[in-house]
């Protein structure tokens, strides 16, 4: 091996392994959440838990609308960073920022309401697993939050260099994949208490 | 402004508790103190506490895995002690207090002993066997660390301020909830085991993409060591079983903050839940130790008997069926749960079956001895005395895994008697061997032979002594854990016990002897060739210890034992001109934010929120705000590179492993 090896293909073999790294602890964490799905199908099976008087319809559908949004904002951001326009780039994160803590602020107003009708968890099993995974959910939300404010804190104006780039696309899987599991915590804990 | 914490946590309870806390704030203020005496401050700063280097992430992973076997040694013998003496009488130790020893015991040396010991190892060698100058993610390997030492750092703390978990290592509820342990001794051990999770996570993660995409050209799967293929099982476990601890443990968590009853015994919480998630990671965890210690033998036993290792192919399947089939056997740790009979034996006959390739591993290393020319180094001993010891732990298991009998044992002593027997056989006398084996490696000299030859011999005989009897007690109804007793027939063979853990400590002893009279003579004991026992592969072709880069030149593989081939084939120095070198630059950031995570913990524990907000807010900030990775590594100019090769005495490195 000599010197000229350690050009671009080495760079881009660095990418990759990156890349490949974050897929493999997506899927630690999709364990994770596969585990308190399980626990919130198990707990509301026996115990007490809730149901369609106890959710809004219109909060759930502005939180799905919400995080829906924000995650193809996220992805056109991306796309717009890779075509090199990085004014476009930021407001498009900006925006999936803004729609992430609108859905954070959604979520905690259901929680707020809930607990004022006094449904804490201490109600039963299958309130506390509620909590817990779309709990979890949200706390995935709020530390990407935390990465993407740091982003476009650290890449404020100016021309983005490849690792910026791609530091957001990375965050952009994470963006999505939080999507998917919203997706599932849609079809598992909301719809089949609307739509018997 | 302090939640929970103040003056009463201090802990004045018991005598004991407090010759424990003095015990470890002496022994901190020491290290610290001889530091600032020796005024190496820089030196540890940034050589060692902030190097990015994995060999020496590997050497401060092993040193914390051994202090933190002496902690769960002193707890170990603690225990034998109490159950030596306490008779129809308490004993010497109070029973909320013996409840936290054999917790801290369990959770230590599972989580802070043999994991940190398993991870040092293969941070050391692995990158080494497999041709490569580092780890793919540098950065998130001293992270690992320092989240593993933030852990441990809460379990040690707990013994000062506030207690430690009364609910055992596995933290079963309701005992462990809101209503029955209401203190913070659970939440030490939730927040230790979740913070260290994190870390052994990103461990896993790094060794994945690192044994799949940066092996030496040549090197394909089946050319890998077979340490490096059981590294690789390893962590691909741990990242699928991990997550279960997260979960089960974080969902604890929840109950135990938000008083939840997902697991309490009232409101429809389910208790089972959390055993089968705890085990859905726990059964896993066995073999996520075991398979490193597999590793090791089949390098020691190859190397000092001088042959190949006999069924490689057979090996490596053998690796990935017991990773593959450990994920289908945690229902055994509670047959009496109540499931159906049906479910029983399918859990059972999956225990079974695990047995055949573990069996097959042993024949193997029986037939690499068989017709080799045997050398008796202490790891190679430690090798035989494993073969012998697991075989019986083996035995037991399978009767275990029989449900009638499992009912019949269930809970007691018995069953310490069996995880006892496979752990130590196992995991303790196989790190041990990987530690007499590649110490040369890490440091540049060997340790003293005849030393660890006593220490291998007490540590073996007094497994025997105070295992054995435990057999016996538990066939005799004596449940685990029993602070008091009042059966007479329990004592002659519970002071064997005693007197076995005492011949431990003799060994754990002579190993402190051993290292620090080979550190004395070290000047005897140097290791210039880089290659002490005739090693067969890759990382004995490197300088001991060997550079930041590990390699001049990436060496070119052809076959298994890389390493035996080019010495064969007098392969040695084909390259004599040097190249510069991209290394990856220290971080201070690893140490900052595996302190952020410990105050985290800390504060969880206490219930400080504003503290545990601006903490887990600064550790996720911190860690985004990665560098750009080009600005993250120095280059070492060829001249550096040769001037250090000289100093090492490698004028002419093994460059190219190709046979002539």
């Amino acid at each position: 091996m000599t010197t000229t090896s350690t050009g671009s293909s080495e760079q881009e073999q660095e990418a990759d392994d990156r890349a490949l790294g974050f897929w493999l602890f997506l899927l630690g964490d999709l364990v994770v959440f596969s585990l308190l799905f399980a626990t919130y199908v198990v707990s509301t099976r026996s115990a007490p838990s809730l149901t369609a008087a106890d959710f809004s319809l219109l909060r759930v559908a502005q939180e799905t609308a919400a995080l829906l949004a924000s995650s193809f904002a996220f992805g056109l951001g991306v796309e717009a960073a890779r075509c090199q326009r990085f004014v476009l780039a930021r407001a498009l994160f900006a925006g999936a920022m803004g729609l992430a803590l609108i859905f954070l602020a959604l979520e905690l107003a259901e929680f707020v309401a809930l607990a004022a009708a006094g449904k804490t968890p201490a109600t039963g099993a299958g309130v506390s697993a509620y909590y817990a995974l779309i709990g979890a959910h949200g706390a995935h939300v709020a530390s990407a939050s935390v990465w993407l404010a740091v982003n476009l804190i650290r890449w404020r104006s100016g021309v983005w260099s490849a690792w910026a780039i791609e530091n957001f696309a990375r965050l952009g899987v994470l963006w999505h994949f939080l999507d998917l599991v919203w997706i599932g915590i849609f079809s598992v804990v909301y719809l089949p208490e609307f739509f018997p | 402004m302090f939640g929970r914490l103040g003056l009463d946590a201090l802990p004045f309870y018991s005598a004991v508790a407090a010759g424990g806390a003095l015990v470890t704030v002496t022994g901190a203020l020491l290290v610290l103190g001889v530091i600032s005496y020796k005024r190496q401050w820089r030196y540890v700063w940034s050589e060692w506490l902030t190097s990015v280097d994995h060999k020496r992430i590997g050497v401060l992973y092993v040193l914390l895995a051994l202090v933190m076997l002496l902690r769960g040694f002193a707890d170990a013998l603690l225990m034998r002690l109490q159950q030596a003496t306490a008779l129809n009488s308490g004993g010497f130790l109070s029973p909320g207090h013996f409840e936290q020893i054999f917790g801290s015991h369990g959770t230590i040396m599972v989580l802070f002993m043999a994991m940190p010991f398993a991870i040092g190892l293969i941070n050391i060698v692995v990158p080494q066997q497999i041709g490569a100058r580092d780890v793919a993610f540098p950065f998130l390997n001293l992270l690992s660390f320092w989240f593993t030492a933030a852990g441990a750092g809460l379990v040690l703390v707990s013994l000062v301020i506030g207690k430690f978990s009364t609910a055992g290592w596995t933290g079963y509820p309701p005992f462990s909830g809101l209503e029955f342990n209401p203190g913070v001794g659970v939440d030490y051990w939730i927040w230790a085991v979740l913070i260290s999770s994190v870390g052994t996570t990103l461990s896993a993660v790094n060794f994945i993409v690192t044994i799949l995409r940066r092996r030496a050209p040549g090197m394909n799967l089946m050319r890998m060591p077979v340490f490096t293929w059981t590294a690789l099982c390893t962590s691909s476990m741990i990242l699928f079983a991990f997550p279960a601890l997260t979960a089960s443990c974080g969902l604890l968590a929840f109950d135990r903050l938000f008083d939840g009853r997902l697991f309490t015994s009232g409101g429809g919480g389910n208790a089972m839940a959390y055993i089968n998630m705890f085990w859905l990671w726990g059964h896993p965890e066995v073999y996520i130790l075991a398979l490193p210690a597999f590793g090791i033998f089949s390098e020691v036993v190859a190397t000092f008997s001088g042959k190949p290792l006999f069924g490689y192919r057979s090996m490596v399947f053998a690796s990935v069926a017991i990773a593959l089939v450990s994920f289908g056997v945690w229902l055994h740790h509670f047959f009496t749960m109540g499931a159906s009979a049906n479910v029983n034996a399918v859990f059972g006959i999956a225990t079974m079956i695990i047995a055949v390739p573990t069996g097959v591993k042993v024949f193997n290393w029986m037939f690499t001895m068989y017709r080799g020319r045997v050398r008796f180094h202490t790891s190679m001993l430690f090798t035989i005395g494993f073969m012998i010891a697991f075989v019986v732990g083996g035995l037991t298991g399978v009767l275990l895994a029989i449900p009638p009998v499992n009912y019949l044992v269930h809970n007691t002593v018995f069953l310490v008697a069996h995880f006892h027997n496979m752990l130590i056989p196992t995991v303790l006398f196989g790190y041990l061997a990987g530690y007499q084996y590649w110490f040369p490696k890490a440091t540049g000299f060997r340790l003293n032979d005849d030393l660890g030859r006593w220490s291998f011999g007490l540590l073996f005989a007094g497994f025997w002594i105070a295992f054995m009897p435990l057999y016996g007690l538990g066939l005799m109804g004596m449940p685990r854990r029993l602070e008091r007793y009042t059966d007479p027939a329990w004592q002659p063979l519970l002071l064997v016990a005693a007197a076995g853990a005492v011949i431990i400590g003799a060994g754990i002893a002579l190993l402190g002897v051993q290292l620090i009279k080979s550190i004395r003579d070290r000047a005897r004991q140097i290791d210039a060739s880089g290659d002490p026992w005739d090693g067969r592969t890759l990382e004995w072709s490197t300088a001991s210890p060997p550079a930041s880069y590990n390699f001049t030149s990436i060496p070119m593989v052809s076959g298994r034992d890389a390493f035996m081939l080019a010495k064969r084939a007098n392969a040695a120095s084909t390259v004599t001109t040097y190249v510069s070198i991209n290394i990856p630059k220290n971080s201070a950031a690893g140490p900052a934010l595996g302190f952020a995570a410990f105050v985290f913990g800390f504060a969880m524990v206490w219930h400080i929120w504003w503290l545990a907000l601006a903490a887990s807010v600064g550790c996720v900030a911190a860690f985004s705000w990665r560098g750009d990775p080009e600005s993250e590594t120095v280059i070492v100019p060829a001249m550096q590179v040769a001037e250090e090769e000289k100093r090492r005495g490698r004028m002419a490195p093994i460059a190219d492993m190709r046979s002539p």
